[in-house]
């Protein structure tokens, strides 16, 4: 019964180990392309949303054409310049 | 044995937590991904080696293990399974475990969730909660260890139990509803420190945090709203909040967390006060270390009872850390922080945010001056001042109804600037409301704050109906919808502004509560048996007293039958006097306990305490209360757990 | 055109300048507004009492709250005949004693040597308090809201 308690904790101990440093053993060390694919992607779904909650705002009445124009424009370009960067990334 | 592994997974996670961080300092140096990797893993692992100690704690709570002085001081072995498992955060050592275990399960999901998209943020959003775990398990492996050993020089065969105050079962769930909102606050700062340090100010980041904050928020909201039901069910004073120092903390982080969750919005929509907001969740997640502390440490009774409690210099430490590398970035960073536009009209959306805003924080400052009065007045003066109820009131509901009048404006101002005609057509309708409410109330007769607060009350609910009927009107329109139709899928494809606008309709109609209380009464009466008592357009009659044995306690019930004045019978309620632990020989540990009953409608509730009882003359020593509009707090509760539940349920991809 | 451009902006500027100066001093009165409410308390209701020791009794003018704090002296609590909800005892503090007249419910725990809280007015020798507030009982060490809002030992 006593012997197990001290295997028990140098398990712990040995798997937290290796567990943390058996990434450093791996061959890449430079950050993934999909990664950073996959941020453009969030950042645009993002935008495309913020696009749908001006056009809602200004329907009902809360903001004014000018300022629904050139909000949305200033998106529209946020968006293409990220969807130029994604065609860059592939 | 256990008890040492869970002493030793502690210490290794506290260990590891510092390898995480190295880990992460390697990274952001070489810029080699495979640190980055490995100080995921480690940050796994001290959240892994945490959450295993919590369980290892709990089997032993389980298992009544006395050797454990945590074990023996909050359990025994008649306390009910469910409230040995609840013994968890009945203590100090336990409830800062489970601070951490808390955060652990948080730290968690946001490693998994972004553990295949890396950002810029990442590895300093790790770091900042790693960080703040250090601290947490520095408290639980130096200064109060849950596994610590009794400290008797005899075997101890039982346990001191769990008061019986907290034998209940909105206790067993209050305290980790708060903790989940005052833990969770933590996520929302993390990352907006990685935004200060990595300098990114866009409107990604915000967008990703305001859901962390209002899950916290929601925990936040419910911990408090369920505290106040339990101290009106179960303490017998006839209220549920008394702004006590306890509560306070409570309050306090949930009013900047408040104004945190309004002012990031504007900083998406318009790149306007990010200043403010880094202000703000610093803020947040301050207080709500400032309010484990409080709680935690009893500072509150007196300035010198600080001095005893080991905890006090090691969290005021901590916060002043956190303060001053906060207060340093922010400074640092302030050219970045520059607002892309700035306010353009007073009647504006910006500034109706703005000025919501700062009524939340001067609430904040409030309801902290009154606080640490008293500790600052003993500090300066060496006089002891307590600050109770009155003042809080006093001072809090005078600004508590501008905010409620701002609850209607706000979301009926145009962005940027509100045109006449938006003005006149926004706006009429409510006014009409409000004033109509007002007339009435006058000719009823009333005079006190409700006089104000019902008008504000009608005003604010009209003009949140209008937003819906106006965003209806534009489906209906735009897409040719039915009403119904519209309504659903207005509140769906928008559901974290709609959903926002549903927890105004709750914290509107927790205001009718909180006027309810202008109108209280209350009475205190001693009845013999088949007497009567009249009080407040009631006739009370006391039918009986039935003493009853048991298991834990010894009750004594009295049967009281309420009548109205047109001899009708109301209810019958039947308040009770217990006394726990009425075998122990030695009197001094028996504790008596008074159980209330309520009858509450929708209008009022009667509420009845028996505080004492005289078995030879059979008297009733009785303590009435009517409470007129309770109802609508706790219905107003529901509702705002309801809107923040469809604010935060996830959109369906693709829409 | 650009004249009219000129002038918006100005417009801009100065409703700019109107907000701060509104932000600035809406929150300069709410500041005012509790520091008025911390020194001119309600005089019938008020929500700052003084703690004060039982040496220091005798100098605090007969209208003013106080609150005082000590256990209760064995056998002197006396319950009213008239009416079970008044009741005289005495209030020891060390050394000092004071006479105490309460009208309530009692709580729970007050019994000989409990540990009491009292809030009232002090005349003619007699403390009449209408709040009478007892420490939790030494069994649990609960985080309870009675326990953390007064600390006796430390008076």
């Amino acid at each position: 019964m006593n012997l197990i308690f001290p295997f028990a904790i140098i398990f712990l101990l040995g798997w937290s180990v290796w567990y943390i440093i058996s990434p450093l053993f791996d061959g890449t060390n430079t950050i993934p392309v999909q990664i950073s694919r996959d941020e453009l992607e969030r950042k645009k779904v993002v935008l495309m949303r913020q696009v749908k909650e001006l056009e809602m705002d200004h329907h009902i009445g809360n903001l004014s054409d000018e300022d629904f124009e050139s909000g949305r424009n200033s998106l529209k370009n946020e968006i293409s310049d990220i969807m130029a960067e994604l065609r860059n990334k592939s | 044995m256990i008890p040492v592994l869970g002493s030793v997974s502690l210490s290794l996670a506290l260990g590891i937590s510092a390898v995480s961080i190295l880990l992460f300092s390697l990274f952001l140096r070489q810029q080699d991904y495979r640190y980055f990797l490995a100080g995921w893993r480690a940050s796994v692992a001290v959240s892994a080696l945490s959450i295993l100690a919590t369980f290892l704690l709990l089997n032993e709570l389980l298992a009544s293990n006395f050797d454990i002085s945590y074990v023996a001081h909050y359990t025994s072995l008649e306390t009910p399974t469910f409230y040995k498992f609840t013994a968890l955060w009945a203590g100090q050592s336990g409830s800062l475990l489970f601070w951490q275990f808390v955060l652990s399960v948080y730290a968690l999901i946001v490693l998994f969730q972004y553990k295949n998209s890396y950002t810029k943020l990442m590895p300093w959003v790790i770091m900042v909660v790693v960080f703040v775990q250090v601290f947490f398990l520095i408290l639980v492996n130096f200064v109060e260890n849950p596994f610590a050993p009794t400290e008797a020089d005899f075997v101890v065969a039982n346990g001191n139990g769990l008061n019986p105050l907290l034998q209940n079962l909105t206790m067993a769930i209050h305290p980790p509803t708060l903790y989940l909102g005052y833990v969770g606050f933590t996520i929302p700062f993390a990352f907006a420190i990685a935004a200060l340090i990595t300098k990114d100010t866009g409107s990604v980041w915000i967008r990703s945090i305001r859901r962390w904050t209002l899950i916290a928020w929601l925990f936040q909201s419910a911990g408090i709203i369920l505290g106040g039901w339990w101290a009106y069910q179960e303490l017998g004073w006839g209220g549920y909040w008394a702004w006590d120092p306890v509560e306070n903390a409570s309050f306090m982080p949930w009013l900047t967390g408040t104004a945190f969750l309004h002012s990031i919005i504007i900083q998406e929509k318009k790149g306007m006060l990010k200043t403010w907001n880094m202000i703000l969740i610093l803020l947040t997640f301050t207080l709500c270390i400032f309010g484990t502390f409080l709680t935690r440490s009893g500072v509150m009774s007196s300035v010198h009872s600080f001095a005893v409690s080991n905890l006090g210099p090691v969290f005021l430490g901590f916060i002043a850390l956190i303060l001053l590398v906060c207060i340093y970035l922010i400074v640092d960073r302030f050219p970045i922080l520059k607002s892309e536009k700035r306010i353009e009209s007073f009647t504006s959306r910006e500034s109706g945010f703005l000025f919501n805003n700062v009524i939340f924080v001067v609430i904040c400052f409030a309801v902290f001056w009154g606080t640490i009065f008293p500790v600052l007045s003993e500090a300066v003066r060496g006089e002891k001042i307590t600050v109770g109820a009155p003042f809080f009131n006093q001072v809090n509901v005078p600004i508590g109804l501008m905010l409620l009048f701002l609850t209607g404006v706000g979301p009926m101002l145009v962005w940027r600037r509100t045109s006449n005609e938006a003005f006149i057509r926004n706006f009429s309708l409510p006014t009409l409301t409000g004033l109509l409410v007002f007339i009435a109330c006058f000719f009823m007769g009333i005079r006190n704050a409700t006089l104000i607060s019902f008008p504000l009350v009608g005003f604010v609910m009209v003009a949140i109906l209008t937003e819906f009927q106006r965003g209806i009107k534009s489906r209906i329109t735009r897409f040719n919808e039915s009403f119904l139709n519209a309504l659903t899928t207005l509140i769906s494809k928008n559901r974290s502004r709609y959903g926002g606008y549903i927890v105004h309709i709750g914290i509107v109609l927790m205001f009718v509560g909180f006027s309810g209380k202008a109108f209280d009464q209350e009475s205190e009466f001693a009845l013999k048996q088949g007497d009567t008592q009249e009080f407040n357009g009631y006739k009370f009659e006391l039918v009986s007293i039935i003493p009853q044995e048991r298991p834990n306690h010894m009750a004594w019930i009295a049967g009281l039958n309420v009548w109205n004045m047109q001899h009708q019978l109301v209810t019958t309620l039947f308040p009770e006097k217990r006394v726990y632990f009425h075998r122990d020989p030695n009197p001094d540990k028996r504790q008596p306990h008074s159980e209330l009953d309520i009858y509450g409608t929708v209008n009022k509730d009667i509420y009845s305490i028996f505080s004492g009882v005289d078995m030879e003359q059979r008297i009733a020593y009785l303590k009435i209360m009517i409470n007129p509009l309770v109802w609508w707090v706790w219905f107003g509760g529901y509702i705002l757990v309801f809107g923040t539940v469809i604010s935060l349920w996830p959109a369906r991809e693709g829409s | 055109m650009a004249g009219s451009g000129c002038f918006l902006k100005r417009t801009i500027k100065m409703n700019q300048k109107k907000v701060t100066i509104t932000v600035i001093s809406l929150t300069f009165l709410a500041f005012a507004w509790i520091g008025w409410v911390t020194l001119n308390p309600d005089q019938e209701n008020p929500g700052m009492v003084r703690f004060l020791s039982l040496t220091d009794i005798h100098t605090v003018d007969q209208s003013e709250r106080i609150r005082l704090g000590g256990l209760v002296s064995p056998g002197t609590i006396q319950i009213s005949q008239q009416n079970q909800l008044e009741c005289d005892f005495h209030l020891k503090q060390g050394e000092h004693t004071v006479a105490v007249h309460f009208t309530g419910t009692r709580p729970d725990l007050f019994k000989d040597q409990a540990e009491v809280i009292v809030e009232g007015t002090f005349a003619n020798g007699v403390f009449t308090a209408d709040q009478l507030q007892t420490k939790c009982a030494s069994r649990y060490e609960g985080d309870l809201r009675d326990e953390s809002s007064y600390n006796v030992e430390s008076i």
